[in-house]
């Protein structure tokens, strides 16, 4: 029974060791929940979706499907009374603020707000054009929205959940599949049943937000004599010298005035100088978990390692700064337009990993190895290297075959980067 | 650094209820394309474009801001220092229409007294979804005084003439266009203080 051991063997690797939990977090800091077919259940581990005792994982899944279900069951009732009510009774004239009416159209405001950014999710991706599953990411942030109030819908949590489906998606399929070649124990059947999908969205949904909630708010702008002082001050005035309260905006100076200055006062200093404040682009990347920054196989590799580090998503900042240093020499060369064009568009990198380490080391220098140098630069000049290598390799064939003429020579300058085009 | 290739400098925002198509406007008229799978901006997006206007080279930095984010600090602290901005409504969305006096309100609040303003009604080759006659568009930009477009982004209608009319108001009224050209750069003029020419 080699083959059928497959999936089941993977799980009693990653869930049944002594210590798993640790050695899960390890993987995960390594990369290796790449390709696991688990990476839906380490990740309610890591974020406390399930408990660490594994005889409560059945209980546990349970526990938030039937809230969920609850949950759902509770708002969308709502919204089915007052559609009624919406049809029977005419259209009042005065809409108090606790009347059915008023709710019914602060649901639908909602709901559509919402939908704005669900159907422009990764518009890249196929798996994304689903009518089905757009429907579910809907419900799934109307219910959060509704259940918390005091933060309600903002634009960027449907960029959050949809890597979410995406990750138990494909658990899901690879449960199938191994469900048709094998028998399954009962565990794994209740934590993995598809049935769920959007039960479970939903509570590692409600998790992630739990620590980027924060992030997300933005206070409202009280406009009182000091605010306008404030305002008046400069012309693009910094962010935080108009609201200093603000989470994410003292969060983001942190990192730039902090983190990134002890590490490279050269580029802090540059930035400064430009005034590029951090939340220009940084919103973007905190908000999203760098979720733009990277496409999605990278972006679910880089999450491993922000859930299982720790549940404040710490190592956030750390990337954050990794990822500036990646390209330091590029923005130390360009003036305030340029810098800007890049952070906005952040280019290709060929090894997300190397985020991670850095960040581990940046976090704790004394603690881990300093890794290579590793910047836009390096990793373009060793392809450009390659390229000259081959270039050289083409020449030595000409004079080996005698073949030589002028024509070839000139692709040879090509290759080799001399001549300009 | 790079040594200056324009002028002037002009800073513009663009503005309005989610799902508009600010960013597409901003595509269309920055690269000239248009693409239906557009994404939520989050935060505040930017693009750079330089034109000729008046035999100047004027570069245009543009804002893009995340239509949700209304009242927000974040993005009302771009409001300032903002020479011009592009207030966008789409016309097959009323609601979008009827938030534009709150976007104006805000305008007032937050941005320059002097700073030029344009209403664009986005989307106009929907006809057929049209929920805002052309006339109600006209009829709020006369009231304010500002002003307007129909325009389309994907039918690639009015959005250069858009952006090239805000920039040419802004060019009107800068004092000493005629002389030598004067950088309006932000961090120049942060440093030194000067007052314009």
């Amino acid at each position: 029974m080699a083959h059928n051991c497959y999936f089941s063997s993977e799980w009693e690797r990653l869930f049944t060791r002594s210590n798993y939990y640790k050695k899960l977090r390890d993987q995960a800091m390594d990369g290796n929940l790449r390709s696991s077919r688990f990476r839906s259940v380490c990740w309610k581990l890591f974020l406390k979706v399930l408990p660490d005792d594994k005889e409560k994982w059945i209980e546990s899944s349970q526990m938030w499907r039937q809230q969920y279900e609850d949950l759902k069951n509770k708002v969308c009732s709502v919204e089915r009374f007052t559609y009624l009510f919406h049809l029977l009774s005419p259209y009042p004239n005065n809409i108090g603020n606790c009347s059915p009416w008023n709710k019914f159209f602060q649901d639908n405001e909602l709901r559509l707000t919402i939908k704005q950014d669900v159907i422009r999710t990764f518009p890249e991706l196929e798996f994304f054009k689903c009518e089905k599953l757009r429907e579910m990411m809907l419900d799934i942030l109307f219910c959060y929205s509704r259940t918390h109030e005091n933060i309600s819908y903002k634009q960027g949590m449907h960029e959050l959940l949809a890597p979410l489906i995406f990750v138990l998606h494909c658990d899901h399929q690879a449960f199938q599949h191994a469900c048709e070649i094998e028998s399954i124990e009962e565990v794994i059947k209740e934590v993995m049943n598809p049935t769920f999908l959007e039960h479970d969205a939903y509570a590692i949904f409600c998790q992630v937000l739990q620590t980027v909630e924060p992030w997300y708010m933005s206070r409202d702008f009280v406009l009182t004599q000091r605010g306008k002082d404030f305002l008046n001050a400069q012309p693009f005035a910094k962010c935080q010298d108009l609201n200093p309260s603000n989470v994410i905006v003292n969060k983001l100076t942190r990192i730039q005035d902090y983190i990134l200055k002890r590490h490279d006062s050269e580029l802090h200093l540059h930035l400064e100088r430009l005034e590029i404040a951090p939340q220009i682009y940084g919103i973007r990347w905190v908000r999203l978990l760098f979720g733009r920054e990277f496409p999605m196989q990278d972006l679910l590799m880089l999450w491993d390692a922000i859930f299982a580090d720790s549940i404040g998503f710490d190592l956030v900042d750390y990337i954050f700064v990794a990822m500036l240093l990646y390209i330091r020499d590029l923005l130390l060369s360009s003036d305030y337009a340029t810098c800007l064009s890049i952070l906005m568009k952040f280019p290709p990198v060929p090894d997300v990993q190397y985020f991670i380490t850095k960040s581990l080391y940046l976090r704790e220098p004394n603690q881990y190895p300093r890794p290579p140098n590793y910047t836009y630069q390096t990793v373009n000049n060793m392809h450009s290297k390659a390229r000259q290598l081959k270039g050289l390799y083409i020449f030595s064939q000409y004079f080996m075959f005698g073949v030589f003429n002028f024509k070839e020579f000139d692709c040879f300058l090509w290759l080799l980067d001399i001549k300009p085009r | 650094m790079a040594k200056k290739t324009y002028d002037l400098l002009f800073k513009l925002l663009l503005i309005g209820d989610s799902g508009v198509g600010k960013t597409c406007l901003l595509f269309r008229f920055s690269d000239d394309a248009f693409n239906t799978t557009f994404i939520s901006t989050i935060g505040i997006d930017f693009k750079i474009k330089t034109v000729e206007l008046g035999g100047k080279k004027i570069k245009l930095q543009i804002w893009d801001t995340a239509g949700q984010e209304r009242f927000h600090t974040i993005t009302t602290s771009y409001y300032r220092g903002a020479m011009g901005i592009m207030l966008v409504y789409d016309i097959t969305n009323a609601k979008s229409f009827e938030n534009i006096s709150k976007w104006l309100r805000n305008i007032d609040e937050h941005a320059n007294e002097d700073v030029e303003k344009m209403i664009l009604g986005n989307k106009c080759d929907m006809e057929d979804k049209r929920q805002v006659p052309k006339e109600r568009g006209n009829a709020i930009a006369i009231e304010h005084g500002i002003p307007f477009l129909e325009t389309s982004a994907k039918a690639n209608i009015n959005v250069e003439k858009g952006f090239m009319e805000l920039a040419q108001a802004i060019l009107n009224k800068t004092p000493g266009r005629d002389a030598e050209p004067k950088g309006v750069d932000i961090h120049k003029q942060e440093q030194g203080r000067t007052k314009c020419c």
